[in-house]
């Protein structure tokens, strides 16, 4: 297939995913397309990260990989995202056939866990969301390193590919885990000044049960007490 | 600043800032021999001044009446009702609002906010500095005043025993 028709291909499956499964699915082509082995989304890392897994969105990268990745804390010592500082050109790295080079300097270490998981060869490209947050789609494989030509296309069908991810990741934070209509109707009357011994008697709930739905909204819109999750929803226009 | 936008100008984004209270020294009252409750009687006797709270673990928001009146609430038993206090707000300053208790609440921080209230059909600007502050046997509060805000003017009344 040329080059067009399978990127407008392709572009056309990343645009109909639905939801973060099905576009993960579709990256799952695409990497088979180009003779790649994985993909991952994540938040481009800032000088103080020291671990990879807390920035990852989505990867078909085993967690193992992850975990001894993080566990020696290789992060502070990849030599391609120091590029990133001042650069937001894609950047591709082999890892060569005999220990750490001079285009790829790393610790043996870090040599050794990524031949180990045939991580040889990879490119990553940075992406800046509408929000302004700076994210990487970032491919593993074991292939010989991309040609231009490719990395042209690869582009291409990450740019489409992070618009439509970014998204879903937006809509995500704008509409976060709905709480039941019990959870509204508990969190509009402390919202009223009602006290849970109050609510309780209004709903005919025991103030321990209304307790436990002021527990369980809380956890569900990531706040760590009721003053904050009564501004939240009121923020997030959760109470009519 | 507010006050010196001219019809059409873009307005700026209202001011949202946290950790403004210790760079102000501490003007201690009684060096001049007066009591705190005679400061807050004077300050209170030329403009709407408010104290509220918030229980981080319950949510109570109680309010004295001036708060009230600012807001052009009623005061039943000076429990907020927050779900009414929103209607009172202007719609664009109320999520920054809300994120300002979501990070006092959150973070145990202190703040300060200048943001638009309903009065009739027009809207007032009212000023809020809040703080969190540590309270046995619960998670905290965040206690706070409220007062309509007005742009200080350099403005000056002489009296003259002559004339």
């Amino acid at each position: 297939m040329i080059s067009a028709d399978r990127q407008s291909l392709l572009s056309g499956e990343i645009a109909s995913s639905q939801s973060r499964a099905h576009f993960m699915s579709v990256m799952g082509r695409v990497v088979g397309e180009f003779g790649l082995d994985h993909v991952t989304v994540m938040a481009a890392p800032s000088p103080n990260d020291i671990a990879i897994a807390p920035l990852v969105l989505e990867s078909t990268l085993p967690p193992q990989f992850a975990r001894e990745f993080d566990k020696h804390q290789f992060l502070r010592y990849c030599p391609i995202l120091p590029k990133f500082s001042n650069s937001v050109l894609p950047q591709t790295w082999h890892l060569g056939q005999s220990g750490p080079t001079a285009s790829f300097d790393c610790p043996q270490k870090m040599y050794d866990l990524m031949s180990r998981y045939d991580l040889l060869m990879g490119a990553i490209f940075p992406m800046t969301s509408i929000d302004s947050g700076r994210y990487f789609l970032r491919y593993d494989g074991k292939r010989s390193p991309l040609h231009q030509v490719e990395m042209n296309e690869l582009g291409m069908i990450s740019l489409h590919a992070f618009d439509v991810f970014d998204r879903m990741r937006r809509s995500e934070i704008a509409v976060p885990n709905v709480l039941s209509a019990r959870e509204l109707e508990v969190l509009r009357w402390t919202a009223q000044g009602k006290t849970s011994v109050e609510i309780g008697q209004i709903l005919s709930l025991s103030d321990h049960t209304v307790n436990a739905y002021m527990t369980n909204a809380i956890k569900k819109l990531d706040c760590v007490n009721r003053t904050q999750l009564v501004a939240k929803a009121i923020r997030l226009k959760l109470i009519n | 600043m507010w006050a010196c936008l001219r019809s059409g100008e873009r307005e700026p984004k209202l001011p949202l800032r946290f950790d403004q209270l210790d760079h102000k020294e501490f003007q201690d009252c009684t060096s001049v021999g007066m009591t705190e409750h005679e400061v807050i009687e004077l300050a209170q006797a030329f403009r709407l001044y408010g104290f509220w709270s918030i229980n981080l673990d319950t949510g109570l928001f109680l309010a004295t009446p001036d708060v009230y009146r600012i807001f052009d609430m009623q005061s039943e038993d000076g429990r907020m009702n927050l779900v009414e206090f929103r209607e009172h707000i202007h719609p664009d300053d109320l999520p920054i609002l809300m994120e300002c208790f979501e990070r006092c609440s959150s973070q145990k921080q202190s703040y300060h906010m200048i943001y638009r209230v309903k009065r009739g059909a027009d809207w007032k600007f009212v000023r809020t500095v809040g703080k969190f502050r540590e309270k046995p046997g619960t998670s905290g509060e965040i206690v706070g005043i409220t007062y309509e805000f007005f742009e200080r003017l350099r403005t000056a009344a002489f009296t003259d025993s002559d004339d």
